[in-house]
Parts: structure tokens; C-alpha cells; sequence
């Protein structure tokens, strides 16, 4: 893999906290999730990254230059900020005309350029109005045409999918795809894990600053495997539902929440235990209103990850 | 993407890693001249249609209420003695008193001031920083935009007053003077500058600016002035008092208490406010190249 994005010892403090702390790697051409809880870092590195905020220690690179010395860098970095404000006054075709104009384009490129851009990010309709008014996925949509403005070859996305809706996010997937289908470097951040899988299978997880672990995330699903995993369930059939059960060799623990309604269970390989169970399900005919497993939710992933690494980094 | 290289800002680029459009052949003085234009036009439209342009527009109004009083007391009293003699005098210490040490220190603290700093704060730094352009290149443009239309706007003013002082009904002399009229209208416009080069500088480099710049320009600017020994020649104020030529401050006021200084040349006070201005802009340059565009923790 050629590293087109590489991080040396990044670290940012703000007064006495830690925003991220001696953070490297190396990301190569197609689509890495940037994956941490709220308040890990996420914001922090990929401004660092886009050389808005100056490390205290440690450098980035983009394509071999050191990103906050060489201007230049930005013919080869885009970025998508998770900001909301800063359109001023103008349009979306002024925004993206006067962004393209400054950036050395001509008047009339500057405005074919800012029209395809629009056009691509479905925004063509709402060109003329002013920027400021427009919605969250709108802005998303804008910032996005903005971070591709000059067809960069690494771009940064912070929360590209929040608060657009399911047409927005789809489309908005399919493009980030796109991009690293075409070779370039697609940095995404999220706090949400599947939204992530929707994406890549590589990503760097961040825990409190610091670089948790890097990877396949199917590496680090299955690292994960035999950490005891809570299931619960809600269903009418919940007597017939927990006799099979209790005779199932992968369920360690069985708890039949008698008030609530629910089962709730633990099994080690969560993966063979969900499909063994959809077979028994469909053969027997039960009727289950919910089953979901908790534990795999993001703050789960981190904390087993930290329990089993002692809160240092490994990898996936 | 083709093949062969270009440079950029110095620097040898693949031209196959480079976007097609835009693969640029510059350096990075030129790229900030290109960039610095192109923002001097969009600051300079933005000026005009701000809010802001409409408060500077009343404040510079303000100057003219005794000229519209003189006015109607001329109309009272025409071909008055006093009026033929004393309408030049008062535009004088109008244009140094009212002007250069009010007016001008005024509108330069709250107008440049917040100049860059208000591109971090609004948050359109964030989206401007991506532009492939030295972050130099916005000082100069803002700097330049925000003194263009603020001399324009103080030059309407000016000229109003002086239309008025001038074309009184018993001795028009407003044309034969146009000279006195265009000096002054300069020296006020390089004062804008100077003043709002350093306030805009202030904005950036220090918290609570408006107070510190209010310090400087009604404390430090006039005080120092009447001190004894050669602290007037590290203020603004000397530098213009020696240029305009027939300046009236509130050093005038007091003279028995204050200690008469001697003016500098022309020449010296022209190299010197040109001096600080270029500081001052390459000063702002350089911190804004080296400081966050995020607040802290912001996330």
C-alpha cells in the first residue's frame, strides 16, 4: 500500500487535555473509517490532518509534504468539516465560485466547475439561495461539492452522514464509494459503527485521543468473538423460545425477565448463535417482536477492545 | 491526467497526481497577488453590503452637524466678516480635530479590528484555508478593501463638509481651495490606513482588542505626545501632525502645558507610516499562517 496520508507522532493538547495523543499511520488510496465515540478525537485529528489546527508535537503528510508548511498541499487535500456556519452571505454557486476563484480558477471556469459540482451533489435547484438557509444535509451536500472542488487525490470527511436523510446518505455513500473506487484516499469519520461498515472494511478506532487499534474491521470483530455477548429478546413464544434455548451449548447464561417480557441471554460466538437461532426461528415459527445485541454498539466495541489491550493500542 | 510535471509554489509536482484543471505554474508570490485580487473584490462588495457600512456611513456624519450649523448661522448673517475669513480655519481643525483625531481613530478601531479575526470567529477561515493560497494573501486583500471603502466613505463626508464651509453665499471659494480639500482627504485616508493596519493586527494578537486599541489611540497616542523627551516619535498622532499643515489637536488645546514638539520631515513620517502599515500586514500574515482556524475543542 502507498501511504498517501501519514501521521508521525501526531499530538494536540488543549491546555491540560489531551486532544490526541502520539498518533501514527499510514492510510493508502480507497476508503478508511475514522471510528471513535463522541470526544475521542476524531474532529481533532482530521484538523490536524487539514492543518487547522498545528500539532504540539508530530507532523501530517500528504503525498510526502508536511501539511501547515506548503500551501500547496491543498491541490491535493480536500476536506469536509463538521462546521455549519462560515457561508457569510453568498449562495452556493458563490460560495463554490468564489472558493474555485480564489483557488486561481477563471471567472467563466470557476462557474462551469461550481455548476457541475452542484449538479453532482444535486444541489443545481437550490444554487441561488443563500447558503446560510439551507438545511443540515444540504450544507453537508455543499461542503462535500466544496471538498471535491478541485478533484483532490485525499479527502477528509468529518460526520459526512450526519443529518442527512435515508436518500441524502445513500447518495452520499455511493459518491464516498466512488471515490475510493477511483484510487483516491478517503478519510471518514463516524461514531456510528455500521454507518462506517456501509463504507470500507479499514478503519482506525480512536479511544480518548488515542490510536486503539487499526485494521479490517472484520479482524476486529472477530478478535472480539469470544467475549460473552448479551442478547435480548421480546417475543409471545418466549417459554417455547427459552426450553430450546437453555439445551443450546453457545448460551452460557439465561435470564427470563418475567415483568418485561424479555429474554435475556449470553453466548460467546454471537455470530453462529444469531444463525442458528433464525433456523430455529423459521422452523419452528415463533413470532419475535425485538432481538438486539447491545454489546455491539460502539461504546461495547471500545470498552472490551480496552479491556482486552489494557487500554493501549493494538491491532485489528 | 496526462503525463509530465509542473511546478508548485517551488515544488516539483507529478502532473499525474495533479488536478487536471488546476495543475498551476506559480509561484507563491504571484499566487497570493492572484489570490490577494480576487478577495480585495469579493471583501470590497461585502463591505459595501454589510451592516457594518451603514454605521460607519452614520458615524462620519456626525462631523458634519456644526458645518450644518455654521451654515445656517452663515445664512443668518450673510457676508459676515468672520465667515470670510474663519470658513478655511474651520474646515482645518474639522478635518485634524474632527476627523483625523476622532472620527478616524473610531472608525479604524471598530471597523478594522475584528478585520481577520472575524474570518476565525465567523467560521469562514475554515472554508478558505482549503484554497490552495498562502493564508498571507487574505491580510493584504482585507486590509486593502476595508481602506479603499473607508477612504471613499470619509472622503464623501470630508467633502461634504468642506462643500458646505466653502460655498457660503457671500464668498464661494470652495473650488480655488480644491487642493486644501484633496491634502487633508489624503492624509485622512493614509490615517485610516495606519490605524486600521495596526488595529486589524490587534484583533489577532490580543484578547479584549477594542479596549487595547482604545488605550492606545486616546491615551497612549495623545499622552505620549505631550510627555516630555522622544516618546512622541513611537506614536501615530506626531507623524500625521507633522504632515497636515495646519493641524489643531488637543495638544493645541492646553498650550501652556504642554511642551511644544518639534516636527518631523515629510519624507521621514511618509517611510515611517509606510513602514508600519507593510509591518503590520506582514505581522498579520505571519500569525495567521501559524495559528489554529478551529477553536479549541471544538467538535
Amino acid at each position: 500500500m502507498t501511504a498517501t496520508l501519514r501521521m508521525e507522532n501526531l499530538t494536540r493538547w488543549y491546555g491540560h487535555v489531551l486532544g490526541v495523543n502520539a498518533i501514527t499511520a499510514e492510510i493508502g488510496p480507497g476508503v478508511t473509517g475514522l471510528l471513535g465515540l463522541n470526544g475521542a478525537g476524531k474532529s481533532t485529528l482530521l484538523n490536524l490532518l487539514a492543518g487547522h489546527l498545528r500539532p504540539d508535537f508530530g507532523s501530517a503528510y500528504v503525498c510526502g509534504r508536511r501539511v501547515g508548511d506548503d500551501w500547496s498541499v491543498y491541490y491535493r487535500l480536500g476536506y469536509c468539516p463538521d462546521a455549519e456556519k462560515g457561508f457569510g452571505n453568498m449562495s452556493g454557486m458563490q460560495f463554490l465560485t468564489h472558493h474555485l476563484r480564489v483557488s486561481g480558477y477563471g471567472r467563466r471556469q470557476a462557474r462551469a466547475r461550481a455548476e457541475e459540482l452542484l449538479a453532482r451533489v444535486g444541489l443545481s435547484e437550490a444554487a441561488q439561495r443563500a447558503a446560510a438557509g439551507y438545511s443540515k444535509g444540504m450544507k453537508q451536500r455543499l461542503k462535500l461539492a466544496l471538498a471535491d472542488a478541485l478533484s483532490p487525490e485525499v479527502v477528509l470527511l468529518d460526520e459526512p452522514l450526519t443529518g442527512l436523510d435515508p436518500q441524502g446518505r445513500a447518495a452520499m455513500s455511493r459518491q464516498i464509494r466512488q471515490w475510493g473506487e477511483e484510487g483516491r484516499t478517503v478519510l471518514v469519520s463516524s461514531h456510528i459503527l455500521h454507518e462506517v461498515e456501509s463504507l470500507t472494511r479499514r478503519v482506525l478506532l480512536l479511544h480518548r485521543g488515542r490510536l486503539l487499534a487499526e485494521g479490517d474491521v472484520r479482524d476486529i470483530r472477530d478478535e472480539m468473538e469470544d467475549v460473552p455477548r448479551r442478547v435480548v429478546l421480546e417475543s409471545p413464544d418466549r417459554l417455547a423460545i427459552r426450553r430450546t434455548l437453555a439445551a443450546d451449548p453457545a448460551v452460557l447464561s439465561l435470564e427470563d425477565g418475567e415483568v418485561d417480557g424479555q429474554l435475556t441471554l449470553r453466548t460467546r460466538r454471537l455470530s453462529q448463535f444469531l444463525s442458528n437461532f433464525n433456523e430455529s426461528v423459521a422452523r419452528e415459527g415463533w413470532r419475535v417482536v425485538r432481538l438486539s445485541t447491545p454489546d455491539e454498539s460502539m461504546e461495547a466495541v471500545f470498552r472490551d477492545l480496552l479491556e482486552r489491550k489494557g487500554g493501549t493500542r493494538g491491532t485489528g | 491526467m496526462g503525463g509530465g510535471d509542473c511546478v508548485s509554489g517551488g515544488l516539483e509536482v507529478r502532473i499525474g497526481d495533479c488536478p487536471e484543471v488546476s495543475c498551476p505554474e506559480v509561484s507563491s508570490l504571484a499566487r497570493t497577488f492572484s489570490a490577494a485580487r480576487v478577495l480585495l473584490g469579493h471583501y470590497a462588495g461585502a463591505t459595501v453590503r454589510s451592516r457594518r457600512f451603514l454605521y460607519m456611513l452614520f458615524l462620519l456624519c456626525v462631523p458634519l452637524a456644526p458645518v450644518v450649523l455654521v451654515r445656517i448661522v452663515s445664512y443668518l448673517q450673510p457676508g459676515a466678516a468672520l465667515w470670510r475669513t474663519e470658513a478655511l480655519r474651520f474646515f482645518d481643525i474639522l478635518a485634524s480635530y474632527g476627523y483625523l483625531n476622532f472620527m478616524v481613530v473610531l472608525i479604524a478601531l471598530f471597523w478594522a479590528t475584528p478585520l481577520y479575526s472575524e474570518e476565525l470567529s465567523s467560521g469562514a477561515a475554515r472554508f478558505l484555508f482549503l484554497c490552495p493560497v498562502p493564508r498571507a494573501a487574505l491580510p493584504p486583500a482585507k486590509f486593502l478593501a476595508y481602506s479603499f471603502v473607508s477612504s471613499i466613505l470619509a472622503g464623501v463626508s470630508l467633502f461634504a463638509a468642506y462643500y458646505l464651509l466653502g460655498s457660503g453665499p457671500a464668498y464661494p471659494m470652495w473650488r480655488e481651495n480644491l487642493p486644501v480639500f484633496f491634502i487633508d482627504w489624503g492624509l485622512i485616508a493614509l490615517a485610516l490606513a495606519a490605524y486600521g493596519a495596526f488595529f486589524s493586527l490587534l484583533g489577532l494578537l490580543v484578547k479584549r482588542p477594542l479596549l487595547w486599541g482604545l488605550l492606545f489611540a486616546f491615551i497612549w497616542d495623545t499622552g505620549a505626545n505631550v510627555l516630555p523627551g522622544s516618546t512622541h516619535y513611537l506614536t501615530l498622532r506626531h507623524y500625521f501632525r507633522s504632515l497636515f499643515p495646519n493641524y489643531y489637536g488637543s495638544e493645541n488645546m492646553f498650550p501652556l502645558l504642554v511642551t511644544e514638539r518639534p516636527l518631523s520631515a515629510h519624507v521621514t513620517c511618509y517611510v515611517v507610516l509606510a513602514a508600519f502599515i507593510v509591518v503590520s500586514l506582514l505581522w498579520a500574515g505571519r500569525r495567521l499562517s501559524r495559528m489554529d482556524v478551529v477553536v479549541g475543542g471544538e467538535e
